[in-house]
């Protein structure tokens, strides 16, 4: 499976999604994107950038007794009033995430699954 | 008298008439002369747009009514592109003070924009006669204020919305820095560890350590299927919350679509 129609077939499956791509957080890139209207090259970048900044925040160390630490760090949505972004990654494959941008307003767990989903379907086979 | 002398006449009268009509027409300020109402978006930015709009474009001395259904919400008093006025039912403006007319203009007005529910706008003409000594603001001046009010107005609304379902919460704002937690106490530590981490990367990310983002801008983290993290800032104010899961994922949806 190639990844770009990986992307491909999730921005078809889920129509809150106006974006998805596929990064790396090590070197803050962008490999691969597929969305529904063109997207430059900077705004990518920001998206890369807010990614490897919002799982900077975890910290699996503080979390109370009864979490489930393997949730906790596969997934942070970034959001303000107009935007929402889910980053998701596997846990296995740490510096390999999934960029999912969603339409404004719509819910966020379809497209939370679709990224997760999407995150562990190119870890399972790369 | 010839006929054509007679429908002449006629024709004078009608013209007079009308003219009377017109002249009665504009000098009364009864509410069928108010234009036809419109509905507002509704988002409090997307209807404070509309109004800066059409503040703008508003030269003749004119009030904007603005309705929640039946129900008067506010009224803003416009001439030359000035605002005069922004008035709510039982809260008459005091004597306004030229120097923070904008803020409190721009103030008044955000709560108007965040009325929950459908807003629509009528215009209609003014019934006193404009006094040119009277304190007035530009619209330039109040886009200045309303830029700080609109985005407060969008932070405290997620506030409400994440506080509202949250098992456990920590709050804080540039009238009150440290951190107020509150709910579950097992959640204590994790929340003042996430307060310290999420506000040092504001610090990195900020030309002016101490000033957050200029917009509300946040993070929702899954700590299992059941509840979700939301944290969210704007300038000194800040909010982490832990929630059930679909609730956390809901509440920023539906804060986004207000």
């Amino acid at each position: 499976m190639k990844i770009q129609d990986a992307l491909n077939e999730t921005l078809e499956k889920t129509p809150s999604l106006e974006l998805v791509a596929f990064g790396d957080l090590s070197t803050g890139l962008i490999l691969n994107s597929a969305s529904r209207a063109a997207c430059p090259r900077e705004v990518l970048d920001l998206i890369a950038e807010r990614a490897a900044a919002g799982f900077s925040q975890l910290n699996a160390a503080a979390l109370p007794t009864g979490s489930n630490a393997e949730a906790y760090g596969t997934t942070v949505i970034y959001f303000t009033e107009r935007n929402a972004e889910i980053f998701a990654r596997h846990p296995e494959a740490a510096e390999d995430v999934v960029c999912a941008v969603c339409r404004p307003g719509t819910p966020l767990l379809p497209a939370l699954r679709a990224g997760l989903r999407l995150a562990y379907r190119i870890a399972d086979t790369t | 008298m010839r006929a054509g002398d007679s429908i002449a006449r006629t024709a004078n009268t009608t013209i007079a008439d009308r003219k009377a009509e017109l002249l009665a027409m504009l000098a009364s300020d009864t509410p069928q002369w108010r234009g036809v109402g419109r509905s507002l978006p509704k988002g409090a930015a997307a209807r404070l747009s509309v109004l800066a709009n059409e503040i703008d474009e508003t030269v003749l001395p004119r009030v904007l009514y603005l309705h929640a259904g039946p129900q008067e919400v506010g009224r803003i008093t416009v001439s030359h592109r000035h605002v005069i006025g922004v008035d709510q039912p039982g809260r008459p403006m005091t004597p306004p003070d030229p120097e923070g007319l904008a803020q409190r203009f721009a103030a008044r007005l955000g709560e108007i924009a965040a009325t929950r529910g459908d807003l629509a706008l009528t215009v209609g003409r003014r019934a006193a006669a404009p006094n040119h000594a009277e304190p007035s603001c530009s619209l330039a001046a109040l886009q200045t204020a309303l830029a700080a009010t609109t985005i407060q107005t969008g932070f405290d609304r997620l506030q409400d919305l994440v506080t509202a379902q949250a098992a456990a919460h920590l709050v804080w704002s540039e009238a009150s820095p440290q951190p107020q937690f509150s709910g579950a106490p097992d959640w204590t530590r994790t929340l003042h560890t996430l307060a310290e981490a999420y506000l040092s990367q504001g610090c990195r990310q900020s030309a002016d350590a101490r000033v957050g983002p200029l917009r509300t801008e946040g993070l929702a983290i899954p700590v299992s299927a059941q509840q979700i993290l939301v944290m969210a800032r704007l300038e000194r104010s800040g909010v982490i919350a832990v929630l059930p899961f679909a609730a956390g994922l809901e509440a920023i949806a539906v804060w986004q679509r207000c």
